[in-house]
């Protein structure tokens, strides 16, 4: 039940209140929380983001979700891709100077996984970013207009999910 | 101006996070030390209490109780409470660095009220019980002749089952040779021929006319008779020889059932020789303990092991992935017990205090290896131990050694004899000094046990070689076992050696005898009752078909002997009467034997 608030919340959202910038600031914070799952305290400081910046908190959500549950049969590429990074000799330094960093280490950045996974969400939160943005766009001109018009869109008017979705209008 | 609006939003998940932790912290550090405790032992780990202190970075356990996973409604260990101490600052790396720990009311073997075990033990545990359950039980009920042999156990029978198959097979083949074999018309025609050569006449030139044909068609008939005789000559010594070897087959199977049966007095004997008994008395009550006690040893490796390095090339380990190690300034382990102060009471009362040292997830990094000691004594006992749990090279090396004297005896399980054995009474010394050096295993445990009184719950009706173990046992009111170590820890030998063996050893001398001859015939009785009648089925059919075929092949013989001969003298009857002078040579180089 939570979850479909927060969806239809987002689905608001989506369709007229906020504005695009923000909801692919909350896409792109939450793809970062869901691409680390078994992350450490970064994560704790992306919900802190999440909570300080003008950025959708319904788009985060669903956003981790979705992203976590391409991280998870992603793991062993994000496992090659951390080894690979961790054990790079250019980068040893680096992640020597980090090791000896206080508060750094509960990152887990050391971990192959994690590391994986946080260099794929960095990797991807601009273009996810901007991506947001563009789709949200054509969404809202092209697709909205004339979605009303189809026989989907009537079906879902008629159940309880759009009665929940009517509540955050 | 206040801004409200901002003020919640950087408040709220400060409030959430600080509820989480004040609400849910300390539930999900006692559910994750209960799951993973009961993960590593095998049977349940429960916790009264846990309660986190943020500011004075410490944790109190209280009511640890840590099942046995082989005796469920036992503890294995009872602690009343553990408090530890973090130092801060390594915190800040994520290094776990116990200051002090203080454990208190330490207790082992203590009862529970509900059960330990887990709803799915694994098949392992069920096979070791089973294994323990055989070794502890009686002797003579474990080797029954009619437990232990089986027509899958007994060599002969497994043997015959096999070449049952062929020698029917073979039988029925005899069978079909020798219907195949037809010497009857052969036989007629040249007795004809013979009685038509003996009543015909001939005189003149056509007389020898007609001898000479007769002569051309005694040649055919002859050369018949020579290939018939060649065939039942090869059929007789075909079948003789396969009989031969068939009943070669029923020899085998008798030699087979011989050793069958000796092989099984030979393991009974074994188990009802002095050290068998010993072995079965004390063997698996010590075996268990001290594997228990290596479990340990295993366990502390594991957890205090040097961690090995990152494999070359990535593996999907998801998701957990791996650890890969950097240069660390400082030399903190990830997990660090500097100083752990315990005291407890054993199961008979005996109080102690004791210490632990450096226990740490790196020793190489920390240098040191882990120390355990243990003190307490009263008037008449007194406890001393001390181990040393040595990763800090490459060839780790566990050390323990111990004493424990005064050690009340009374209570004690030991085997079972046809009825529980058990000490009532006495007091005891235990001397333990074992070492674990890489993979081998080494040292002696021993037991010194004086004014004993052994209780032997042996039946009305006993045997008499329970009987002689019963007087042995009432007797016994001091003894020493010594348990030697070695092999390795995975897979251990014990070596046991205790003064009973000289006194069950003349008990058990004229009983043994009588037992071994009884145990003998028994047996024989039912390898007798499993094979006799089926080697007698096939002794029937290999003996009944070889007979009928040989019989008819005999015949066939029979028939075909001294035909040559008749035809010879019919032939020769027949030159008298033509007078022709040639024939006879002509005869003799037909009959000529070769």
């Amino acid at each position: 039940m939570l979850f479909l608030k927060i969806l239809a919340g987002f689905l608001q959202a989506l369709n007229a209140k906020a504005t695009p910038r923000a909801l692919a600031g909350g896409v792109a914070l939450g793809a970062l929380i869901g691409l680390s799952p078994t992350g450490g305290v970064q994560n704790i400081v992306l919900l802190l983001l999440i909570f300080l910046l003008p950025v959708n908190k319904s788009a985060s959500v669903v956003s981790a979700v979705a992203f976590a549950a391409i991280a998870w049969p992603a793991g062993p590429i994000f496992d090659r891709l951390g080894f690979t990074l961790l054990t790079a000799q250019s980068l040893k330094g680096l992640w020597t100077l980090l090791t000896n960093t206080p508060v750094v280490p509960w990152t887990r950045f050391n971990n192959t996984v994690v590391l994986g996974g946080l260099a794929t969400g960095l990797l991807v939160f601009v273009p996810i970013f901007l991506g947001t943005v563009w789709a949200v766009q054509r969404y809202r001109e092209r697709v909205l207009a004339t979605a009303a018009k189809w026989r989907l869109f009537q079906i879902i008017r008629a159940s309880k999910f759009y009665a929940l979705y009517e509540t955050f209008s | 101006m206040i801004r409200w609006n901002r003020f919640f939003l950087i408040a709220t998940p400060l409030v959430l996070l600080w509820a989480a932790g004040h609400f849910f912290l300390d539930r999900g550090l006692k559910m994750a030390v209960e799951q993973f405790g009961t993960a590593a032992n095998g049977a349940r780990v429960d916790v009264r209490g846990l309660t986190t202190r943020f500011w004075r970075l410490s944790l109190d356990i209280r009511g640890v109780a840590v099942a046995d996973a082989d005796a469920p409604m036992t503890n294995l260990v009872e602690i009343e409470k553990i408090r530890f101490r973090l130092a801060p600052k390594p915190l800040f790396w994520r290094r776990f660095i116990i200051e002090e720990a203080t454990v208190t009311g330490v207790r082992t073997g203590t009862a529970r009220r509900v059960s330990g075990a887990l709803p799915h033990r694994g098949a392992g545990a069920e096979k070791t019980k089973e294994v323990a359950d055989a070794a502890v039980g009686n002797l003579k009920t474990a080797y029954d002749p009619s437990r232990r042999i089986s027509t899958s156990s007994l060599t002969a029978y497994v043997y015959l089952e096999k070449e049952r198959a062929r020698l029917t097979t073979r039988a029925d083949e005899w069978k079909t040779r020798a219907d195949s074999l037809d010497v009857k018309a052969l036989t007629e025609k040249t007795q004809d021929f013979i009685k038509k050569i003996q009543g015909d006449g001939f005189s003149g030139l056509e007389g020898a006319a007609k001898a000479q044909k007769y002569l051309k068609e005694a040649k055919g008939l002859r050369a018949e008779l020579k290939t018939a005789r060649g065939t039942v000559k090869d059929l007789k010594t075909s079948l003789s020889n396969e009989l031969g070897r068939s009943r070669e087959t029923l020899k085998e199977i008798d030699r087979l059932r011989r050793e069958d049966v000796e092989r099984l007095v030979g393991d009974v004997k074994g188990a009802l020789s002095a050290e068998g008994a010993l072995k079965g008395l004390l063997g698996p009550a010590w075996t268990a303990k001290l594997e228990k006690a290596l479990g340990l040893f295993e366990k502390t490796r594991k957890l205090s092991g040097p961690s090995e390095p990152p494999p070359p090339e990535p593996t999907a380990r998801f998701p957990r992935g791996r650890d890969i190690a950097f240069p660390f300034h400082h030399r903190w382990p990830v997990f660090h017990l500097k100083h752990a102060g315990f005291s407890g009471q054993t199961p008979d009362g005996l109080s102690y205090t004791g210490e632990l040292r450096d226990a740490a997830s790196d020793p190489v990094l920390l240098g040191r290896p882990a120390v355990l000691t243990a003190a307490g004594s009263t008037e008449n006992r007194a406890l001393n131990l001390k181990g040393t749990f040595d990763f800090t090279t490459a060839t780790p090396r566990q050390a323990l050694t111990g004493s424990y004297t005064g050690l009340p005896l009374g209570g004690l399980s030991l085997g079972h004899l046809q009825g529980p054995v058990a000490l009532t009474a006495g007091r005891g010394e235990v001397r333990a000094d074992v070492s674990v050096t890489g993979d081998a295993l080494g040292g002696r445990v021993d037991l010194r046990g004086e004014n004993l009184t052994v209780n032997h719950e042996s039946p009305q009706d006993a045997d008499r070689l329970t009987q002689s173990l019963h007087a042995v046992l009432s007797g016994v009111n001091k003894a020493s076992i010594g348990v030697g170590l070695g092999g390795t820890l995975r897979t251990p030998r014990f070596s046991l050696n205790s003064t009973l063996d000289d006194q069950l050893r003349n008990a058990l001398k004229g009983a043994l005898d009588q037992e071994v001859a009884r145990l003998r015939a028994d047996a024989e009785k039912r390898v007798a009752a499993l094979l006799d009648k089926e080697t007698e089925k096939l002794s029937d059919l290999v003996n009944g078909r070889a007979g009928d075929a040989l019989a008819k092949v005999g015949l066939g013989e029979k028939d075909l002997g001294g035909l040559d001969e008749r035809l010879e003298k019919a032939l020769r009857d027949l030159t008298g009467k033509s007078g022709a002078t040639a024939l006879p040579d002509k005869l003799q180089k037909l009959f000529k034997k070769k």
